[in-house]
């Protein structure tokens, strides 16, 4: 439990430290406030706010990802038994890692993993 | 040593170089980098925005607008010949350390950012006429390719149904939020691609220049990003005021070459090797025959990871960026004039990133003629 | 050597400590640069503390419509992130927090820095930003797999997710030496998230500085220092997973962890000015097809060793 003590200590002392950053750098600026800006543009004024809907091309990859994401979590567990199950374990788990490479080996062929 | 002397050790540079002043630019280069400065990468990053040369009309109010952006503490300079850069970085040093004016500058400023106009707003100086052609290197001794479009519309500069440039939006749709007077993004009409998945997706117009690191002096592509995918772009380039630079031009030359090198390498990340391509174009410039420069040719040339990243980028009949990399390196490249059509085209369908890489490969020199707006639809 | 956790107290001492190698290796880079640029190396070595002074005394930027609580939790989000990795990694025979989890935090923490980096392209309403923040996602996807079974490896030898048990696997033979793809691998994803050298794409030089480009004063130092501590909290990783942690002949397991950390990090410094940027979509082909089949084989490999030894 301490353990967990220790890390929001140092949550604690992160958030803390971003602060006092912040405060410091209130103190030592030529001033305080923040400039107003338009976006670098280069030069130029926006047309439109950035902030749209964007198109990630890539969003078949972020799908394969989930797939191996989601394996990861028996992966964890697996990783500190597999000394003491012994053969079964690799075998089971390997199995399935060869269907989710398998899995993306047929998305590589799909064009998954190119977006330009 | 107090603050501000430590801060001064590591000023940040924004160069703004207009056509023609290359040689400005460079030298500009070499006294930030011998004073262990360096160049920024954007406004936000600079203390010291530099101007080499005299920008005309529109330039110049892209440059007053960048101005705007500099958080402070900050000082501005214009430099016009290679001589007078020494004098101009050390007034703005001591402008910058100039602890009360640079407090007063910062409480003088306007809570409300600088309006600016938008890039398709219509210049009125007349940049944008004459003479359509511009030196664009091309790497082999074939001198008749022949890339002139017949088709070309001179004249018409004016697009009228693009200006947003005033802050008057009463004609607009009241419906939609205009945070500081800037509209949302929406679709692209003719220039969205379509999308398979009949997703919404929005597009961006992002205007690529004038003042805009490693990107070639004066040249202003207004692009139309989808995602970060330039599905539309068109190309024109901003003038000097009247006058002409006394220095000497850079392109055409060794120097020109190594320049080139320096700035592609700068893009691809490879800041060791960008750096030591440009002390050797400056020891070039300074008369010298600098001996690590074949060292370092073999050195670049070498890299495999810098041929992967490069090999297919922003292909042309004579070879793709990478084969002109090497010309350059080898002093083998041949120089031949091109449309500005030409670089709208080879960007429209890379991603922003590919296209600022495939410009910069092409070594566009913009001072040489000046070009009208051609559009290249996606 | 057992590693014993010590009190809350010395978190502050923790934290001090990974922002004073992440300022060490801000200095190598400096240095570095210099060398690059012609100066004597020595001037290089103050840049920490130059531009330190310099981003203090500068204004921060808003931009018109930012986005600003959720940029300000991706600004102090990366720092955050790398000062909680640390925490779980064992400072020689003392550790502030014993997890019986921590390869799992560590990955945690390394995901969290997805949200950091992107939240930080996204605040600004710029779209350079924006385009370099979504350049990391690109790029997060292809190096977090391989990051992943790269971190089983050690864990399936010691048997724990522990790091101290990580660690106590170690007193022969380092991992580094049977899992030689696993570790490599690894130092390629550390500078993923620490956007650094080659994978440094969502920050480069073609979106005008990408997630940073509206990043000035005390922001742009959050931003900077966090890339160097993430940079940093890597490096004791992965001398505390491979490179046997504490173990080591005559000096105090701290201090070796020290020497590892630094030696480890000196060469992830050194490689940025070795290799050019990697664009994110380039990577995805090689580090689906080639660095997670093998990266898989070595984890294969790993538990077969295991069990068969068992």
């Amino acid at each position: 439990m301490s353990a967990y003590l220790s890390l929001a200590a140092m949550l604690g002392i992160a958030v803390g430290g971003v602060l006092l950053a912040y405060l410091l750098h209130r103190r030592t600026a030529v001033a305080p406030g923040a400039v107003a800006s338009l976006p670098f543009l280069s030069g130029w004024r926006p047309e439109e706010h950035a902030l749209s809907r964007f198109e990630a091309r890539y969003y078949p990859m972020t799908l394969l990802f989930l797939a191996f994401d989601v394996e990861m979590l028996y992966m964890y567990p697996w990783a500190t038994v597999v000394a003491s199950i012994g053969t079964s374990a690799i075998v089971e788990m390997f199995v399935l890692l060869g269907v989710l490479m398998t899995g993306v080996l047929w998305a590589w062929r799909e064009g998954a993993l190119r977006w330009t | 040593m107090d603050l501000r002397s430590l801060a001064a050790r590591r000023t940040a540079v924004l160069a703004v170089e207009v056509p023609g002043w290359g040689r400005t630019r460079c030298a500009l280069e070499q006294h930030v980098r011998t004073r262990g400065w360096r160049l920024a990468d954007s406004p936000a990053d600079a203390d010291l925005l530099v101007v080499c040369g005299r920008p005309g009309a529109r330039l110049t109010a892209a440059v007053e607008h960048v101005w705007g952006q500099l958080p402070g503490p900050r000082a501005r300079a214009e430099v016009t010949t290679a001589e007078a850069v020494p004098a101009a970085l050390d007034r703005a040093t001591a402008e910058l350390a100039d602890g009360a004016a640079q407090r007063r500058d910062a409480d003088g400023r306007p809570a409300e950012p600088d309006p600016g106009t938008t890039a398709t707003a219509t210049g009125d100086d007349g940049d944008g006429d004459g003479d359509m052609d511009m030196d664009m290197d091309m790497d082999m001794d074939d001198d008749s390719g022949d890339m002139d479009h017949g088709d070309m519309d001179h004249g018409d500069m004016d697009h009228g149904d693009m200006d947003h440039g005033d802050m008057d939006h009463g004609d607009m749709d009241m419906d939609m939020p205009m945070p500081g007077g800037i509209g949302l993004a929406g679709g692209g009409g003719d220039d969205q691609l379509a999308d398979p998945d009949s997703l919404d997706l929005d597009v961006l117009h992002v205007p690529l220049g004038p003042v805009l690191p490693h990107w070639p002096a004066g040249l202003l592509l207004h692009t139309t990003l989808q995602g970060d995918l330039v599905v539309a772009a068109r190309a024109e380039v901003l003038l000097p005021a009247d006058g002409s630079p006394t220095d000497p031009p850079v392109h055409g030359t060794a120097a020109g070459r190594w320049d080139a090198v320096a700035t592609l390498l700068a893009l691809a990340g490879w800041d060791d090797a960008a750096v030591r391509a440009a002390r050797v174009r400056d020891e070039l410039l300074a008369g010298g025959q600098p001996p690590e420069a074949d060292r370092l040719a073999r050195r670049i040339t070498r890299s495999r990871l810098l041929r992967w990243s490069l090999r297919g980028l922003g292909r042309l009949p004579e070879g793709d960026a990478h084969d002109r990399l090497r010309h350059w390196l080898a002093g083998t490249e041949q120089r031949r004039s091109t449309e500005l059509s030409a670089v709208a085209d080879l960007v429209t369908g890379l991603d922003l990133a590919s296209a600022r890489l495939v410009v910069a490969s092409l070594d566009l020199d913009t001072a040489d003629r000046v070009t009208v707006p051609v559009e290249a639809g996606s | 050597m057992t590693v014993t956790e010590v009190s809350a107290g010395w978190v502050p001492l923790a934290a001090a400590l990974l922002l004073a190698v992440a300022a060490a290796a801000a200095s190598l880079e400096g240095a570095l640069a210099a060398r690059s640029a012609g100066q004597p190396l020595g001037s290089g070595l103050l840049t920490p503390v130059a531009e330190t002074a310099r981003l203090f005394g500068q204004r921060r930027r808003t931009t018109v419509a930012a986005d600003l609580p959720l940029q300000r939790i991706g600004i102090a989000g990366l720092l955050t992130a790398a000062l909680l990795m640390v925490a779980v990694v064992p400072f020689g025979r003392w550790t502030v927090a014993d997890l019986t989890v921590g390869v799992v935090w560590f990955n945690a923490m390394d995901v969290l820095v997805w949200a950091a980096v992107w939240l930080a392209g996204w605040g600004p309403n710029s779209a350079h930003a924006l385009v370099g923040g979504y350049r990391f996602l690109a790029q997060a996807l292809s190096y977090e797999l391989p990051l992943m079974f790269a971190l089983t490896a050690p864990a399936v030898a010691a048997g724990s997710l522990r790091l101290g048990d990580v660690v106590a696997a170690q007193s022969g033979l380092w991992f580094v030496v049977w899992m030689p793809v696993a570790f490599a691998v690894f130092c390629a994803a550390v500078a993923g998230f620490s956007v650094w050298g080659p994978l440094g794409a969502p920050a480069g030089a073609t979106t005008a500085g990408g997630v940073l480009v509206e990043a000035a004063g005390v922001d742009r130092w959050l931003l900077s220092a966090g890339r160097y501590a993430l940079l940093t909290a890597g490096a004791a990783f992965g001398a505390t997973a491979f490179l046997g942690g504490g173990h080591g002949p005559l000096l105090p397991a701290w201090l070796w962890l020290l020497v590892k950390t630094a030696a480890l990090l000196a060469v992830l410094v050194a490689l940025r000015r070795r290799l050019p940027v990697i664009r994110p979509e380039q990577l995805a082909a090689p580090a689906w097809l080639v660095a997670l089949p093998l990266v898989l084989l070595q984890v294969l490999v790993v538990s077969v060793v295991v069990v068969v030894q068992a």
